[in-house]
C-alpha cells in the first residue's frame, strides 16, 4: 500500500544531526506532518479546482470546511493519501456545483438555501461536535464544551458573512460555495460521514 | 552552503515544535486526515 513516508526519514535526520531524544523526534515528525499534509492537501485541491475552471469556489469550499473542521473535528481517514484523494474530489466537485448552479438562483432562493442550511448545520453541530479521533482524543469535558461553542460560533460567523454578501448582491457563487463547504463538513460529523470515510479507506485497501 | 543549511537545523526544529504545539489545540488540523499526536504533547 502506498504511504507517505517522507516525514519519518526527515525526523530521523533531525534527530541524528541535533542529537534529539525520541520524544523530541516524535514532536518534530508531528510538526512536519502538519506542515506537509496541509500544503499538499490544499495545493492538490487548488490545482484540481483550477483545472476545472472553478478555483475560487473550490478554495471557498475548502477553506469553509477546514475552518469549521478545526473546531468541530469530524470523520477521519486512516491515511493521508485517502485524505488527499477525498479532498481533491469533493472540494472541486462542490466548487463546480456552486459555480454552475449559482447563476440560475435568485437572491431569494439563495437566501432561503443559506438560511435552511444554517439551521440544519446548527442543529447537527450542537448535537454532535466535537468529533474526535483515536489519533487525537479529546479527554477534557471543558475542552469539549469550548470546542462545541466555538464550532457553533464559526457556523454563525460564516453565515453572517454569507448574508452580508447576499445583502450587497455580491459573489453568489462564493455564497453558495461557502454553504456547500459547511454542509460537507457537517456531514462528516454524522454517522453517514463516518461510513463514507470508512468506505473510502476500505476501497483503497482492497485495490 | 552545506554548513549554512546545517546551521539552520535548530531553527527548523524550533519551528516544527511550535507548529506541533499549535496543532494540538484544534479538534482536527486537516480536512480529513489526523496525524497521531505524540504522547508527550497529550495532556
Amino acid at each position: 500500500m502506498l504511504r507517505f513516508n517522507l516525514t519519518r526519514p526527515a525526523a530521523a535526520f533531525l534527530r541524528a544531526r541535533l542529537d534529539l531524544t525520541p520524544e523530541e523526534e516524535e514532536i518534530a515528525r508531528f510538526g512536519l506532518q502538519i506542515i506537509l499534509y496541509t500544503i499538499t492537501g490544499f495545493f492538490s485541491i487548488i490545482v484540481v479546482g483550477w483545472l476545472l475552471g472553478c478555483m475560487w469556489t473550490t478554495v471557498t469550499v475548502a477553506l469553509t470546511a477546514a475552518y469549521l473542521r478545526l473546531l468541530s473535528g469530524g470523520a477521519h481517514s486512516r491515511s493521508p493519501l485517502t485524505c488527499n484523494i477525498i479532498g481533491m474530489a469533493v472540494a472541486p466537485l462542490l466548487g463546480k456545483t456552486a459555480a454552475i448552479t449559482a447563476p440560475f438562483l435568485t437572491s431569494l432562493t439563495l437566501f432561503l438555501a443559506v438560511a435552511a442550511g444554517f439551521v440544519l448545520c446548527l442543529n447537527i453541530v450542537s448535537r454532535l461536535s466535537p468529533v474526535d479521533s483515536p489519533a487525537k482524543p479529546i479527554t477534557s469535558s471543558e475542552q469539549r464544551r469550548r470546542l462545541r461553542f466555538l464550532s457553533l460560533l464559526s457556523v454563525l460567523l460564516v453565515t453572517v458573512g454569507q448574508f452580508v454578501l447576499l445583502a450587497i448582491n455580491e459573489a453568489p457563487a462564493l455564497v453558495l460555495a461557502a454553504s456547500l463547504g459547511l454542509w460537507w463538513q457537517t456531514f462528516t460529523l454524522t454517522e453517514g460521514g463516518h461510513r463514507f470515510a470508512t468506505f473510502m479507506d476500505n476501497l483503497k485497501e482492497r485495490r | 552552503m552545506k554548513r549554512f543549511l546545517y546551521g539552520m537545523l535548530p531553527a527548523c526544529f524550533a519551528v516544527l515544535v511550535a507548529v506541533a504545539h499549535a496543532g494540538v489545540k484544534p479538534a482536527c488540523w486537516l480536512i480529513i486526515y489526523q496525524p497521531e499526536v505524540p504522547k508527550v504533547l497529550r495532556k
